[in-house]
């Protein structure tokens, strides 16, 4: 569809109505602040590691218990790959970790960071495992860090 | 210097790190996003909190894009995977019956409280209509109202409608919103005012 398939009429309407809407429910300043501000957690010399492919998406699981529902979400970079048990219940969740690397580089003295919309939680890898609980629901990405430098760092993924 | 307009070279300059071009891309779609997540009767904090999330996914997926004309279209299925993510956390269904195009009873207070902020009487009066409008028609007119150039994919990747079903369905809901329309006395076509 082009405007060209439109009336003239109905893009006029059109025009009008988002004029109106223009007025009553703009697009807040700080909404859009927010956006040009989001580069700054945009880190381009940190290695993103992906949702593992399709073999592994169908491993996701999800299952409701008496102890929340959770998914199992599977990320990987070249040697190191993250298995992350995402588990929620009511309006927190908790993360259990285990970081695999087969070059062995990178989990000597290496930290976790849990970054939200909210905040930012640092934990050492103890046995190439951790764990963030009180996990507020929503976005969530896990930063792998080395002698004070992000390494690596997921994608985005959901809490909840 | 030369600054990047065209969205290949803004997704581009922004994968390089272009502040710039991540900002001429943010302002350019917000009115997009927004209206995706408040299309999906989202408040105003979720609707923000959709199109922060859109901005956080795309920034994941800048470098992997290697159709920049394609961005409206997956901005808009982001928000509104972003929209039903959150409804659900929520708990609440959004699931609109296909044939229901009908007028809907308005929110009086609300509309009134709209109207307030309106100057023009002619505003006052379309905006009345629009508000009648079945939830399914106002969705859809919403999104249509910030295509700068709409196209069936996009539409579609915002509202989870399905492709073939939109062009049908803008006629329905724009002719049912002339019928309100004329019922007002007020036209709306091009010159338009209240008749004689």
């Amino acid at each position: 569809m082009t405007t060209h398939d439109l009336h003239p009429d109905d893009i006029e309407l059109l025009e009008q109505l988002g004029s109106i809407v223009a007025v009553l429910d703009p697009v807040p300043p700080d909404v859009v602040e927010l956006g040009r501000a989001a580069f700054a957690l945009h880190h381009a010399d940190t290695a993103l590691m992906k949702l593992a492919s399709e073999a592994m998406s169908a491993a996701l699981r999800v299952t409701d218990s008496a102890r929340g529902t959770s998914r199992l979400l599977v990320f990987e970079h070249g040697s190191v790959s993250i298995e992350l048990d995402v588990t929620w219940r009511g309006d927190f969740g908790r993360i259990l970790g285990v970081v695999t690397d087969e070059s062995g580089t990178l989990a000597e003295g290496a930290h976790v960071i849990l970054e939200t919309r909210s905040l930012t939680r640092t934990v050492d890898l103890e046995d190439e495992r951790f764990s963030f609980e009180r996990v507020p629901l929503g976005l969530a990405r896990i930063v792998l860090e080395r002698a004070g430098e992000r390494v690596m760092a997921t994608t985005w993924f959901d809490v909840g | 210097m030369h600054e990047p307009s065209g969205l290949t070279e803004l997704v581009t300059a922004a994968a390089q790190g272009d502040p710039e071009a991540w900002n001429a891309i943010v302002e350019r779609f917000s009115s997009l996003l927004w209206s995706v997540g408040r299309a999906h009767r989202l408040s105003m904090d979720d609707a923000a909190d959709v199109v922060q999330n859109t901005w956080l996914r795309l920034l994941d997926n800048l470098h992997r894009i290697e159709q920049p004309e394609a961005l409206p279209g997956w901005l808009a299925t982001t928000a509104r995977h972003e929209c039903l993510s959150l409804l659900r956390r929520r708990g609440r269904d959004v699931l609109v019956r296909d044939d229901d195009l009908g007028p809907m009873l308005v929110d009086v207070e609300s509309a009134a409280l709209d109207a307030s902020l309106l100057e023009k009487e002619r505003d006052v009066q379309l905006w009345s209509c629009f508000s009648r409008l079945s939830e399914r028609c106002q969705r859809l007119l919403r999104v249509l109202m910030v295509c700068d150039r709409p196209n069936y994919a996009e539409v579609s990747a915002s509202l989870g409608m399905p492709v073939g079903s939109i062009g049908p369905t803008r006629m329905r809901c724009l002719s049912t919103l002339r019928s309100l329309v004329s019922d007002t006395g007020y036209a709306f076509e091009s010159g338009g005012g209240r008749p004689s």
